[in-house]
């Protein structure tokens, strides 16, 4: 299946679900409608790979049985999480989301738990995960507040898109894909963006797209043979935007995504998938 | 308390997620008034092939090399047979290295998470000679689906002083109710796998 293939099924359905709240609550469409609440961005980006998951897998079923069924129900809960708790002190918020970025790796693991992990298995592969989770929650909003304007949203997208490659190169068609809606909800940001330049990323949203690229990352790391150091340049890559915080790049904020590029292109040339990868 | 309100969801989701119970084999029993015997696959005289349509052009043929069951049932009374199989997900064999790591991984089989593809009888019926009709519980990818299989005994033998009983069954699932589409709608792969077994039971 070609990456053309790939981006009509997987990608196209979610661009369509996403779209509707991102545009309600951006009204691209008003030059005069001031910075939209998070609350679009937060639903498009975790109704995106949701909504690819069931285009793909089906529903899935009342209790979750599979590792990407609790990341997506993870990702419901923080995306409810986070519109309802916005407008709330930052220590506040953090706080309220430590229980979530914890319990959500456990979720995603149970089967491992159950069938391959031992106790310290299990405490070592939470406790690097959970960091993993928490390192761009915490972080990423320190980035935005820098006001880096519609270069965040191409950051962000760059980072999904190439994920969303890796994970095809690293075994799963089904992870790529779901990468690639996460891409797709992140790419009418930056659309949204060029239209309105104040447009920025709340922590809301910058919570559920660290939680679906992180799960999605260690779901392909840990259930398909996505590459540990793959995995791990694509999770740095948006950290790599701490550069917008160096003064240096204020009179050319541009700049500041060379080292995001540079990391993602190495990525992807250690993760690209190889001329026909699954031998059909 | 307020902080436990709001996470009361949250712990109601590691609730349900300790609710679900991997797939236990069917323990042997004994019924009021008649001896039962139990039957154990052989796993290096039985088979397990699988066929899927390859670009609406011809049938592909791949194995599992690890296949373990029993079946439990007294003689006089096969209906009320105990009837459990279970193969090994990443024994997958289809003569090519990454395709074989394609179909353990999450776009089929997903044998990490699920690492056994079960079969549990819940009903057996003798439909003539030498034939069964086996109702039960196809479980693969963490789907589970009621199934239907015909089984036909092929005959009985000795080998090595152990009485052995041969069955095979075909039968045909629909990969989709199992939420595998990889390739379906390019028509690289069809939605139908047809699955014959061969099975040699020896006596325990």
């Amino acid at each position: 299946m070609g990456l053309v293939e790939l981006f009509l099924d997987g990608v196209l359905p979610p661009l369509v679900i996403a779209a509707p709240p991102l545009a309600l609550a951006w009204k691209p469409w008003r030059r005069d409608a001031g910075p939209g609440r998070d609350w679009g961005m937060i639903l498009a980006l975790a109704a995106a790979p949701i909504a690819a998951s069931v285009s793909l897998e089906g529903l899935p079923p009342l209790i979750p049985v599979k590792g990407t069924q609790w990341l997506w129900i993870c990702l419901l809960a923080a995306a409810l999480y986070a519109i309802v708790d916005e407008r709330r002190r930052l220590t506040h918020y953090y706080l309220g989301s430590l229980p979530l970025l914890l319990l959500t790796p456990l979720l995603i693991f149970q089967r491992l738990m159950e069938n391959s992990w031992d106790w310290t298995d299990s405490l070592n592969h939470l406790g690097v995960a959970s960091l993993l989770l928490l390192v761009p929650v915490l972080y990423l909003p320190r980035i935005m507040s820098q006001g880096p304007g519609p270069l965040l949203p191409i950051a962000l997208t760059l980072v999904a898109s190439t994920a969303g490659f890796v994970l095809f190169g690293g075994g799963s068609a089904v992870f790529g894909q779901l990468a690639g809606a996460l891409a797709a909800a992140l790419g009418l940001s930056v659309v949204v963006a060029f239209r309105k330049p104040e447009f920025v990323f709340g922590r809301g949203s910058l919570l559920v797209f660290s939680m679906a690229l992180v799960g999605l990352l260690l779901c392909g790391h840990h259930f398909s043979d996505l590459d540990r150091t793959v995995g791990l340049l694509i999770w740095a890559a948006p950290l790599s935007l701490a550069t917008f915080i160096l003064p240096v790049f204020h009179k050319r904020p541009i700049l500041a995504l060379i080292p995001c590029v540079l990391v993602l292109a190495l990525a992807a040339y250690l993760g690209a998938p190889v001329p026909d990868p699954y031998g059909y | 308390m307020k902080i436990l309100i709001r996470l009361s969801p949250l712990l109601l989701l590691v609730g349900a997620a300790f609710l679900v119970e991997a797939p236990q084999p069917v323990a042997s029993s004994q019924a009021p008034g008649g001896e039962k015997e139990t039957w154990q696959v052989d796993r290096v005289h039985s088979s397990l092939v699988f066929r899927i349509k390859h670009v609406g052009a011809s049938h592909f043929y791949g194995r599992f090399n690890h296949i373990e069951g029993q079946i439990v049932y007294d003689p006089e009374l096969p209906e009320e047979a105990e009837v459990s199989f279970r193969i090994k997900a990443d024994s997958a064999d289809t003569n090519a290295e990454g395709r074989d790591r394609h179909v353990t991984g999450p776009d089929f089989l997903d044998a990490k998470q699920f690492p056994w593809i079960s079969f549990t009888g819940t009903e057996v019926a003798e439909t003539g000679e030498n034939e069964f009709t086996v109702e039960g519980e196809f479980e693969m990818a963490g789907a589970s689906k009621p199934i239907s299989i015909v089984v036909t005994k092929t005959g009985e033998g000795e080998f090595r002083g152990s009485p052995r009983r041969g069955f095979e069954a075909i039968f045909t699932i629909d990969r989709r109710e199992f939420g595998m589409t990889y390739g379906l709608e390019q028509g690289i792969l069809g939605p139908d796998i047809k699955i014959i077994v061969g099975l040699e039971m020896t006596k325990q």
